[in-house]
């Protein structure tokens, strides 16, 4: 496994993948971090990083692509499967080395946090809740990324595979808001059974919570409000787990029906 | 040492492995031959657990490779037919990751990949980025890399396919001296390379095994009558007569004939050589032979004739 981490992570850095992955973060965090420095207003670690957060949906389909459809394009995936080494270490060895790189990547915006200490600016619980948040959320994402690497052959397809996915979750909060919308009129105007318009609301509503409570966006909101508590922490474990042991399964599958 | 019993391959309905079963010993150097699609890599691949099969069994050294997949994989060492680089590594670099990948103790790494660069000589290519090498030198990384952990079998799915004529006989010899230590299985479709390497060869057709045997018991089980070719000076009528009365000789027919120089060829029992009484016959005639060979036919012959006749057999 750690044969497997090593040589991932190193080969981020004999592409310029790597480095590209890098520099983008380090010059988007110094632009937001400079910027608001000489506008004078309050210097914001937790908006610094939302801000590059959005720039995941680039980024992450990017480190993950290649991670398992090159191997499978080039042949080398037979060292995988050939190996005494197990596939699930292969697995969580290559998720590890992109998440390693993505913690390179964030690393620059510790700079930021120091210079706002030693000058005397605000670091609260409210910066290490987003930095929490932040690091969870990145860590779903390459998941996700992950298993899109693993199920195409194909680099381009499986990036927008990912970024589809990253999207879908981006939007989620968004989605359960329209689809209660939706859910409330289509029952009001077909209402075979005569249901009070109370009860279609509050069907709704449960219908939107629901969905809620899936987001794992919002899941994250409370770390931004300096609340750090364990179940979102567990929440986003467990769906980095499901994911990994999807992509595992997808790969174990290949071995039986790859043609 | 490796047990096939039963095998079973499907892609979706197409039947790509048709219950092949054989056995190969210790020390031995087994061919795989068959024409491109026949179900080689296939075998191949689920031999090595890349692949699973959709029934019938395979142990290694007693380990089957579904149940204990960690102690089988590590006695076979496998050069797909893509060799599987990381193009973007150097030699060592690679080298030193397979050998991690396949936990070889930290104390033996550098000797062993020492003595494995010095076998397979890649040592002055080492510090070079793999993607840069030739096609030769990939292949011999690729090999390099199935030795390392120093496993009893090789695994070798074609590999001299697409090297010139030098480089196959450099990789030929190469496979020539791992056979010394180790167990080789190696596909190809090419004839006189398994000839020239094999102790034993299986011809696997449509999935099906054609024939098992070592390649000169093939070439005599196939042979029925053997054939001499026998170029002279001298009177065809006289020698001819004189040469089909010599026991084991079962006909002679007459191939060229032109003023004193003739070439005939001798039918014979398989079971008797006749050579060196027609060797006596034509010198107490004095009729110098010119030229004097055996026509056996060659694998390529037998290739043809296996495939064919399993061919009619299915129809």
């Amino acid at each position: 496994m750690s044969a497997i981490y090593k040589r991932e992570l190193a080969s981020y850095f004999r592409s310029p993948i790597g480095w590209v992955a890098v520099a983008l973060y380090t010059l988007l965090g110094g632009f937001f971090f400079s910027f608001s420095m000489s506008s004078g207003s309050s210097v914001n670690i937790a908006g610094e990083l939302s801000l590059i957060q959005t720039f995941f949906l680039i980024i992450i389909p990017v480190i993950t692509m290649r991670l398992f459809s090159e191997e499978k394009k080039n042949g080398t995936e037979v060292i995988m499967y050939t190996s005494a080494v197990p596939l699930y270490k292969a697995v969580i060895g290559k998720y590890l080395a992109a998440f390693s790189l993505f913690m390179i990547m964030l690393s620059s915006t510790f700079i930021h946090v120091i210079l706002v200490a030693a000058m005397g600016g605000l670091i609260d619980a409210s910066t290490f809740g987003a930095y929490i948040s932040f690091i969870l959320l990145g860590a779903f994402y390459i998941a996700l990324g992950i298993m899109a690497s693993a199920s195409t052959e194909n680099q381009i397809i499986s990036a927008v595979f990912s970024a589809a996915m990253i999207v879908f979750v981006m939007l989620m909060q968004l989605i359960s808001t329209s689809l209660e919308g939706i859910f409330v009129s289509i029952v009001s105007v077909f209402n075979p059974f005569g249901i009070s318009s109370e009860a279609i609301n509050k069907a709704g509503e449960s219908l939107a919570a629901a969905i809620n409570w899936m987001d794992p966006v919002s899941r994250s909101s409370s770390f931004n409000a300096g609340i750090i508590s364990l179940s979102p922490i567990l929440f986003y474990i467990s769906l980095i787990a499901l994911f990994l042991f999807l992509t595992y399964r997808i790969l174990e599958k290949r071995r039986w029906s790859q043609g | 040492m490796i047990e096939i019993s039963n095998l079973v391959k499907y892609y979706g309905d197409k039947k790509a492995v048709d219950h092949i079963s054989f056995t190969v010993e210790k020390g031995e150097v087994l061919g795989f031959l068959g024409p491109n699609g026949a179900g080689k890599t296939t075998t191949m691949n689920i031999l090595t657990g890349y692949l699973s099969a959709t029934s019938g069994k395979i142990t290694i050294n007693g380990h089957d490779i579904l149940e204990e997949p960690a102690a089988a994989k590590k006695a076979i060492g496998y050069l797909p037919e893509q060799p599987p680089l990381y193009m973007d590594m150097t030699v060592l670099e690679y080298l030193k990751f397979i050998s991690e990948l396949k936990g070889v103790p930290k104390a033996d790494r550098i000797r062993q990949l020492a003595e494995i660069m010095r076998l397979v000589r890649i040592a002055d290519v080492s510090d070079r980025v793999i993607h840069n090498l030739s096609k030769g030198y990939k292949q011999r990384v690729g090999i390099a890399q199935a030795m390392i952990g120093n496993p009893e079998v090789l695994v070798l799915d074609e590999p001299t396919v697409g090297l010139d004529p030098k480089q196959i006989i450099e990789i030929r010899n190469l496979i020539k001296t791992l056979s010394k230590t180790h167990t080789v299985i190696l596909s190809s479709h090419i004839l006189p390379e398994v000839q020239a390497v094999c102790d034993r060869v299986v011809i696997i057709n449509n999935g099906r095994i054609a024939a098992i045997d070592t390649p000169d018991a093939l070439s005599h089980r196939l042979a029925g009558t053997s054939k001499l070719s026998l170029t002279f000076e001298g009177p065809y009528k006289d020698a001819s007569s004189k040469i089909r009365n010599l026991p084991g000789v079962s006909g002679v027919a007459s191939v060229i004939e032109k003023d004193n120089l003739q070439q005939i060829e001798i039918s014979i029992d398989p079971k008797i050589d006749v050579r060196k009484s027609v060797f006596f016959t034509m010198a107490s005639n004095s009729w110098p032979i010119l030229e004097f060979k055996s026509l056996d036919p060659t694998l390529e012959e037998i290739f043809l004739s296996v495939t064919t006749s399993d061919e009619k057999k299915r129809r």
